[in-house]
């Protein structure tokens, strides 16, 4: 009896060993890193995938000082046209690590649109740690450019910087961004309509010109539609018509005119559907590919005429 | 009788004893007897959350940035992982684990996550109401130097996942 005891509570003190011995999580021992420079937030990154049906949508123009001419599309209406304004980047003589880099100091505002190019630009940051030179973003889902003018409160939408929401001009002159890169009008236009919605857009620019004198301003187009909403005043047309405005106000003030909209449509003038990831007006990786095309070409035309 | 009680005391030892080795596993927290760590990374977590989440892409939000746009210092932090959907104009999808150095910075951290969630909440209001449904029962945890939370429609399993993993 008493060997049997004896057996008996050795066969358990073994056991109770190997219970402390044995890692909890499967017995698998891994080693924490403590080193925060390699914190694991880009680990697993999903890599957008390439698109094979993307191509260079204006024929090369030899001769890079030619601004690039309006393209009439037949099936829109008349006195409506689609700029479609990239060169290849080696017209320029400028490489593509250049031209990403030079929005090293800019900032991207805008909504919902922008906060996709925001997010493709985290993705791509995955594999590619110097993608668009780590470029900076204002941006949040529903604002827009009438938002962007109200006081800052508990409901208001203005994106948060460092931690806070405040107005654009004041996150800009903070971040001390030279080039702002601004994306309104799906949620202005049926709001404000189109003149409204233009007339925001200059009071914006000039309170960022006025905190920020050097700051240069990028107006990026309007987007557009797949399929007008249903909203009597969110149609392609009145989009096509802000446009206008914003091109104008460009001219008017000195301001850069980057027309990204027209490169996502079809004839018909509409968002092609490949572009579009909700059947609404939300772009897919494949339209922020044609983003950043036309960015690294504006990029390399500033570059090479000192901009 | 005296058997009887040699056996029942015999038998409260081998009990008393087994019930000191189980608790002895369980209290080191995944140490090795000499020490080394053994806990799951925030990395390592969030691949077990992903299985049960049934969550469509999601991106890694670069901790570079995690300064610029929401004040959190990544200098605090030991190890971490953010991830948000790729398509986050019409998808809450969320999880973010960290690992902080010093536990004192983890209730301010997890004021910027509820801070973060409210804001979801404020969000999603004006464009989906099913993603503002995932985001009613966040919460953020707080576990040492561990600071937590996930959205989603999985969210029950997603938390007993984290809670299983974060001691």
């Amino acid at each position: 009896m008493k060997k049997t005891l004896c057996l008996l509570i050795a066969a358990l003190m073994l056991f109770g060993a190997a219970a402390c011995t044995k890692s909890p999580k499967g017995g698998q021992v891994i080693e924490i890193n403590v080193d925060p420079e390699s914190t694991s937030g880009t680990e697993a990154t999903p890599t957008p995938t390439p698109d094979p049906g993307v191509t260079e949508t204006a024929a090369p123009t030899p001769d890079p000082m030619l601004t690039p001419e309006p393209t009439a599309v037949p099936d829109l209406p008349a006195g409506q046209v689609l700029w479609l304004n990239t060169m290849p980047l080696d017209l320029y003589g400028v490489s593509e690590a250049e031209a990403e880099n030079w929005f090293s100091d800019a900032v991207f505002v805008g909504d919902s649109i922008m906060l996709g190019w925001k997010n493709y630009n985290n993705a791509m940051l995955g594999t590619n740690p110097n993608f668009f030179g780590q470029t900076h973003f204002l941006c949040e889902g529903s604002y827009g450019a009438g938002h962007a003018l109200e006081p800052v409160s508990s409901t208001s939408l203005h994106p948060l910087y460092q931690g806070q929401q405040r107005l654009l001009w004041d996150s800009i002159q903070m971040m001390g961004a030279k080039k702002a890169f601004i994306c309104f009008g799906l949620n202005d236009v049926a709001i404000y309509g189109v003149e409204g919605t233009a007339n925001n857009f200059r009071t914006l620019c000039e309170n960022i010109t006025s905190s920020s004198p050097d700051t240069k301003i990028y107006i990026i187009s309007a987007m557009y539609l797949i399929s007008d909403s249903g909203m009597k005043k969110l149609t392609n047309e009145n989009l096509r018509k802000l446009n206008g405005l914003l091109r104008g106000l460009c001219d008017e003030k000195g301001y850069s005119f980057v027309d990204i909209a027209s490169h996502l449509v079809g004839p018909d003038g509409y968002l092609k559907p490949e572009y579009c990831s909700d059947n609404y007006v939300h772009q897919t990786n494949n339209a922020y590919k044609v983003w950043a095309e036309i960015l690294r070409s504006v990029a390399a035309h500033n570059i090479k005429w000192g901009y | 009788m005296k058997k009887i009680v040699s056996f029942i005391a015999l038998v409260s030892v081998l009990l008393t004893a087994l019930l000191a080795f189980s608790a002895c596993a369980k209290s080191q927290g995944g140490k090795e007897p000499g020490g080394q760590a053994t806990e799951k990374t925030p990395a390592e977590i969030y691949d077990l959350v992903k299985e049960v989440a049934g969550f469509g892409d999601m991106a890694a939000y670069p901790t570079s940035k995690y300064f610029e746009e929401f004040g959190v210092d990544p200098a605090k932090l030991e190890d971490s992982v953010w991830y948000m959907s790729s398509n986050p104009a019409v998808n809450a999808d969320e999880v973010a684990i960290f690992k902080v150095k010093d536990a004192s910075y983890a209730e301010e951290l997890a004021g910027i996550c509820s801070s973060r969630i409210e804001r979801q909440k404020q969000l999603a209001a004006t464009y989906s109401p099913e993603e503002a449904v995932k985001l009613e029962n966040t919460e953020v945890k707080v576990v040492g130097s561990w600071v937590y939370y996930c959205v989603g429609d999985n969210y029950d399993a997603m938390m007993d996942v984290l809670g299983d993993n974060i001691r």
